[in-house]
């Protein structure tokens, strides 16, 4: 993979955990397979809890243990009040950059059709 | 779902290689993380076989699309520092081997009063690596400064 493309990633994907996990309490197995499903993410395990667990050292993330059929308790993940503040600034943060970067490309782009013409 | 012996062997031994690349993760979160991979591969194992008995075959198919133990290896912000107890253990004996032939080269005499330094710092380094062993380069630093400890007192003798 291309290192702009990893280095790009790596910062997303403290914003993806963080943005999954708030869509209500899931467990590490149940994230992972979801994240995988954003090819672009190109997450593994050794990617997500990894994060998880500094989430969870941090304050932003609480875990709940319950029982399992499969094995050992399965763990379920939430965010705390902290992890919800923080995933809030996160997304506006990022709808405000986002919004920046169309803008940027799309004057970018007009200056490039006029020149053409 | 119930796991043979050799298959909880076998991810048992997965989890312990993970654990060896957490050197510099503090322990809480490495507590969490080896907790978390035992969860995931019981999940996937029952995912695999529909919730009916694991075996050693079905373990090496969930490993094998896993993450290889190294990959867990946590980044070094600075790499000179953040080495990890094995590779301490390792450069230790090997700046006496280097120290120790650069001074035999300049004259056996001269080396002397250099063998309590020597002997110090090997023995600091087999007992490092020794307490790495885990790690290859622990084992290699143990090797190479019990090498060198008896060879400096062989030369004294």
């Amino acid at each position: 993979m291309k290192t702009w493309i990893t280095q790009l990633r790596k910062g997303l994907l403290e914003f993806c955990v963080l943005n999954a996990i708030s869509c209500g309490e899931t467990y590490g197995y149940e994230l992972v397979q979801r994240l995988k499903g954003i090819q672009q993410l190109a997450v593994t395990e050794s990617t997500v809890y990894p994060i998880l667990s500094r989430l969870k050292q941090d304050g932003f993330v609480k875990v709940r243990d319950a029982p399992s059929t499969s094995g050992p308790p399965r763990r379920y993940f939430s965010l705390t009040a902290l992890g919800r503040q923080r995933t809030g600034e996160m997304n506006v943060y990022w709808d405000g950059l986002y919004d920046a970067i169309a803008a940027l490309r799309e004057t970018s782009s007009g200056r490039q059709d006029n020149a053409s013409q | 779902m119930q796991v043979n012996n050799q298959a909880r062997a076998m991810i048992q031994s997965y989890l312990t290689d993970v654990a060896a690349h957490l050197e510099g993760m503090p322990a809480q979160e490495q507590r969490d993380l080896l907790r978390q991979l035992e969860s995931h591969i019981h999940e996937a194992l029952a995912a695999r076989t529909g919730g009916q008995d694991a075996q050693a075959s079905d373990v090496q198919a969930v490993l094998s699309d896993m993450d290889p133990a190294e990959s867990y290896a946590t980044p070094s912000k600075d790499r000179l520092w953040n080495l990890s107890r094995g590779k301490w253990a390792f450069v230790i004996s090997l700046a006496g081997v280097v120290a120790a032939a650069a001074l035999l080269a300049l004259g056996s005499g001269r080396l002397a009063g250099w063998v309590p330094f020597f002997l110090g710092a090997e023995i600091a380094a087999c007992i490092l690596g020794s307490l790495s062993w885990r790690e290859s380069f622990g084992k290699a630093a143990v090797c190479v400064s019990a090498a060198v400890t008896v060879i400096t007192l062989l030369s004294c003798a």
